[in-house]
């Protein structure tokens, strides 16, 4: 104690002792008035907490959620964000840079701006060596009309593609992998005549490569096949591919929908530039409708796709544009294009409940079948999958899905971050 | 003090009972239960000034700093944390139960009579934004809600709301019906309108400025804020609806918890867990389904009134009530859930979706100016803000029983009229509100005015045979309960100058509200020469069985003027049907 009081400076002594002087009659009165009056109480143990007040505190949590609430952190910062890169399951785990402008010049984003342009940029790169650089830029509403035009380019490395040869009975020994690298450019015009049906049209120059995959576990494709028999393997072109487009969408929600429908077709022109070899014309269509049972709370969401090509004689259609299922999408047990032929036809069915208000859980089955010709389609080759799935969100939009999924061949667990169509 | 539940179920629930009514009927029990109101090493119950009425928490206290909260750490405090930091009944009130007027709540519609006009100006001291050019001065960033702030021609400020276009005049409609309502029953609310925007009228001030997508800022301009408003929709004479809400007076100083106190605030002494208007909020809450009166739509102003300068705590932003869920109609979730309730996730995963909770079955009326309100599944104990909420978990009976009853004076005329100044265009949707509010009222006062016994209204009266204490029973008289069987009376004397009690004869019963005052109950006098004696009176009821938990009533012998000096509810019983308070059977 003493020597407590030694290293007090005298002048704090005289201060504090002075203070006591001064405090205890107070303190006597407010002691006084406690005893006699409910009011007097109170007003004692204001004076007392008087004597001791703190500025707030706030935990060393709290003041960083603080700057994140404030400062509007939706993990972006100045439209730069994470890019994962897009890549094909089995491309490993993504990752790279993304920026994205809305309403370029403009500090409001408004939906209905005349002439409204947004930038997208990528850049990214996966543990398997995949990459992308990607550049888009969107015309919206042009001269105030519900036009908009659309240019964008993408060069992509995607050094480990799996294929496992043609047809609905290729096998899953005979995986193999290439290299498909290779850069896209292109400009389209939407015309939207109302509110969710949208008219398009692309149109767009591919320059595609394919190589040697580098997945050393498995062999490279030209050694397990006759390279002569993957149309486009050993020499591919330029290709000039036109598209028209057609969407009718009315779906409540079009990241985390919960009743209504999707439909679209579109039609690509593939014209062989340079060799002559690869011309060639394809179709896709898809479906999806969801329908409450009997709310919004329980749904069966149905999808269909199909995808036919067609070439004229002579002409052959690329493997590498050549329909393909298995993977995020279709045929969910299965790894991606774990089949692929001339045309496709899949279709799924999803019991979806919402488990919790930001977990939907699914019980899903998917079936489908690749084909080289539409007569070869025979029931007893369909492939099934099935499977659950688990669909976080908020109470707006779609965040990330893990659909866990079976088939003969195995389990294959699928996380996404788009909804699942 | 730990937080944890004791929960009492099957044939240990009648055990339970008897043996609460019998320590309720126990002085030493009832001493016990006292002290802590009376103060540690506190002996005397009462002293010459109780009843209090008013708090005196206004006096002058020094600059304090802002309080800025965060919404995500309070979420995960109280969804994840430790929640409410105090345990017990409430603390701030008066030795008859009441809350007295503070700088946290005035005493209005629970203690006296308001004209439905009175009702309905709420907390205005004058109009709205005047005509004429309104300055555009900026645009707060906190809450979800499209909203600018504006100046009017007089200088007032005011923050201007917009109600999202798929949902017009929803959010501005159960705001404005909302502040009323809470200023009615006695809290700090600020002035809300809704106003006539007129975009050709819009200026902005110079020196505003917004951030770009780039993270830069640059002066607001005039077309900015058409941005904002391009969407609304248009009245014929091309003015927008929206919602005014007039800037408080004094400096903001940030929100409030629910729990604790502010250390710079000398004023601030209970706990705010321990304050039986913030405790009873759950209450109004779930009448109004606001389920998100949380920590953020709170606000402390510092004021300086009367040469006083000190903080006075608001209620705000009222945007996510009744059917609105601030800028969407509501979530059906909402009340219903906390955001986080890992055993029905669970429940919700295995079932398959066969469970359905009852409010997914809800067929809401399909009015865009309604949202999703409604008043079937509707259960008062059941409600529940998006998160935990320590005040309201704190809630007891007789928290809850002093909420209901002033749920109870809202009348139907006062309701339709509330709704009638929300101006919804939709007649449809403003009968259907009025209704659901009518019959959600009528839910709330059935379910919490008779979770404890409800006499009140004790006053004492002279007789031909000498001084009676007379009641009434709220819960009948809001047409909730029958008539009361009858009553079990046992008189006790108290000396306030040890605060201990002891029975005086035997336990009496009473047929009709009316007992004769024993007056050999009463004890020897305190230092202010004053005597006390109190009865313990159980209700015997058909229907509800735990009203013979008994009220305490003391009475104090003054000058030969008896007078009612104390109350006590009992609170053995549930007030809530989660996260119950140490003690609480269910």
């Amino acid at each position: 104690m003493a020597s407590l009081l030694e290293r007090i400076p005298p002048h704090t002594l005289l201060g504090l002792a002075l203070a006591i002087t001064l405090a205890v009659p107070a303190a006597a009165q407010d002691g006084a008035a406690a005893g006699q009056t409910r009011a007097g109480g109170l007003a004692a143990e204001r004076e007392a907490k008087s004597q001791n007040l703190a500025p707030p505190s706030r935990s060393w949590l709290e003041r960083t959620l603080y700057w994140y609430d404030s400062h509007d952190a939706k993990f972006q910062w100045r439209g730069m964000h994470y890019g994962g890169g897009s890549f094909p399951n089995g491309a490993g785990f993504g990752y790279g840079i993304g920026f994205t402008r809305r309403a370029l010049g403009s500090a409001l984003v408004d939906p209905d701006q005349p002439n409204r342009i947004d930038v997208d940029l990528l850049a990214a790169r996966s543990t398997r060596g995949y990459q992308r650089l990607a550049a888009r830029l969107d015309l919206l509403n042009a001269a105030g009309t519900p036009v908009d035009f659309t240019v964008r380019w993408q060069d992509y490395r995607l050094p480990q593609e799996d294929f496992h040869g043609f047809g609905p009975h290729s096998q899953e020994g005979n995986r193999t992998n290439y290299r498909l690298d290779g850069s896209e450019a292109g400009a389209g015009v939407r015309w939207r005549p109302s509110e969710g049906a949208a008219l398009g049209g692309t149109l767009s120059v591919l320059t595609p490569s394919l190589g040697r995959g580098t997945d050393h576990r498995y062999p490279a494709t030209e050694d397990a096949f006759e390279p002569s028999t993957l149309p486009g393997f050993e020499t591919l072109s330029t290709f000039i591919r036109s598209d028209l487009s057609i969407a009718f969408d009315w779906r409540d929600s079009a990241t985390h929908p919960r009743r209504g429908g999707h439909y679209r077709a579109t039609a690509s022109a593939y014209n062989d530039h340079n060799l002559g070899r690869y011309d060639f014309r394809r179709l896709d269509v898809a479906v999806q409708q969801i329908l409450p049972l009997p709310n919004a709370y329980r749904r069966l969401e149905v999808r269909a796709t199909a995808a036919f090509t067609d070439a004229a004689n002579g002409q052959r259609v690329p493997l590498i544009y050549q329909p393909a299922l298995g993977g995020a999408h279709t045929l969910r047990g299965y790894r991606d294009a774990r089949f692929r032929d001339r045309h496709s036809v899949s279709m799924s069915a999803e019991y979806q409940w919402e488990a919790w208000w930001a977990l939907d859980a699914a019980l899903f089955v998917d079936a489908g079948q690749v084909m080289p010709r539409l007569r070869d389609f025979t029931a007893k080759d369909v492939e099934v999958t099935y499977g659950v799935g688990f669909r976080m969100h908020s109470d707006t939009a779609f965040l990330a899905r893990l659909d866990l999924a079976f088939s003969r061949e195995g389990f294959v667990p699928l996380l996404g971050f788009q909804y699942g169509f | 003090m730990a937080s944890r539940q004791l929960v009492i179920r099957g044939w240990l629930k009648p055990v339970a009972f008897a043996l609460a009514i019998a320590a309720a009927w126990t002085p030493a029990t009832v001493t016990a239960q006292r002290a802590e109101r009376a103060g540690a090493g506190e002996a005397r119950r009462f002293y010459p000034d109780d009843p209090l009425w008013r708090d005196d928490d206004q006096r002058d206290i020094p600059p304090v700093a802002k309080l800025e909260l965060s919404q995500s750490y309070d979420f995960l405090e109280n969804t994840f944390g430790k929640g409410a930091r105090s345990i017990g009944p409430a603390l701030n009130v008066n030795t008859l139960g009441e809350v007295p007027d503070s700088s946290w709540f005035t005493n209005r519609l629970g203690v006296r009579d308001m004209t439905i006009d009175e009702v309905l100006r709420g907390p205005d001291t004058g109009g709205g934004p005047a005509p004429g050019p309104w300055e555009v001065i900026g645009r707060p960033g906190s809450g979800i809600t499209p909203k600018f702030t504006i100046r009017d021609t007089r200088g007032a400020v005011f923050i201007i709301k917009l109600d999202p276009d798929a949902i017009p005049e929803l959010p501005s409609s159960v705001e404005l019906i909302a502040t009323k309502i809470f200023h009615a029953i006695g809290y700090h609310v600020p002035e809300d309108f809704i106003a006539a925007l007129d975009p050709r009228q819009l200026r902005v001030a110079p020196g505003i400025t917004l951030k770009t997508g780039g993270g830069k800022r640059r002066p607001l301009r005039l077309e900015d804020v058409q941005v904002w408003l391009k969407r609304q929709p248009r009245r014929p004479d091309g003015t927008i609806r929206v919602l005014a809400s007039r800037f408080v007076p004094g400096k903001v100083v940030g929100s409030f918890r629910f729990t604790g106190t502010r250390p710079d605030d000398a004023n601030d002494i209970y706990p705010h867990e321990r304050r039986r208007e913030l405790r009873g909020l759950r209450v109004f809450a779930a009448w109004l389904n606001h389920d998100d009166a949380r920590s953020l739509n709170s606000l402390d102003a510092y004021v300086e009134e009367g040469g006083r300068r000190y903080i006075r705590h608001y209620l705000q932003d009222f945007g996510s009530t009744l059917g609105s869920g601030s800028i969407s109609a509501q979530q059906p979730r909402a009340g219903n859930e906390y955001r986080v309730e890992s055993d029905k996730l669970v429940k919700g995963l295995l079932s398959l979706g066969l469970w359905q909770r009852p409010w997914m079955r809800v067929d809401y009326a399909d009015l865009p100016s309604l949202g999703n309100i409604e008043a079937d599944v509707f259960e008062p104990g059941a409600w529940k803000p998006e998160y935990p909420h320590p005040a309201f978990d704190q809630m007891d009976a007789a928290d809850a029983f002093w909420a209901a009853r002033i749920v109870s004076r809202f009348t139907d005329g006062m309701i339709r009229s509330l709704v009638e100044i929300g101006r919804l265009s939709d007649p449809d949707a403003e009968r259907h509100l009025a209704d659901v509010i009518i019959r959600r009222r009528d839910k709330v006062v059935a379910h919490w005015i008779t979770a404890t016994n409800p006499l009140d209204q004790f006053e004492v009266r002279q007789s031909a045979h000498g001084p009676v204490l007379t009641f009434r029973n709220a819960a009948a008289r809001a047409g909730v309960a029958a008539p009361d069987s009858g009553y079990r009376v046992q008189w006790s004397m108290l000396n306030n100058t040890t605060g201990t009690e002891s029975v005086v004869g035997d336990a009496g019963a009473a047929g009709e509200p009316v007992i004769p005052v024993l007056e050999q109950a009463f004890g020897p006098a305190d230092a202010a020469g004053d005597r006390y004696a109190v009865a313990s009176i159980g209700t015997l009821h058909r229907d509800h069985r735990h009203w013979l938990q008994p009220v305490r009533v003391t009475l104090r012998l003054r000058d030969d003027r008896i007078d009612v000096a104390g109350l006590e509810r009992p609170v053995m019983r549930a007030a809530s049907e989660t996260r119950l308070p140490i003690g609480a059977v269910r």
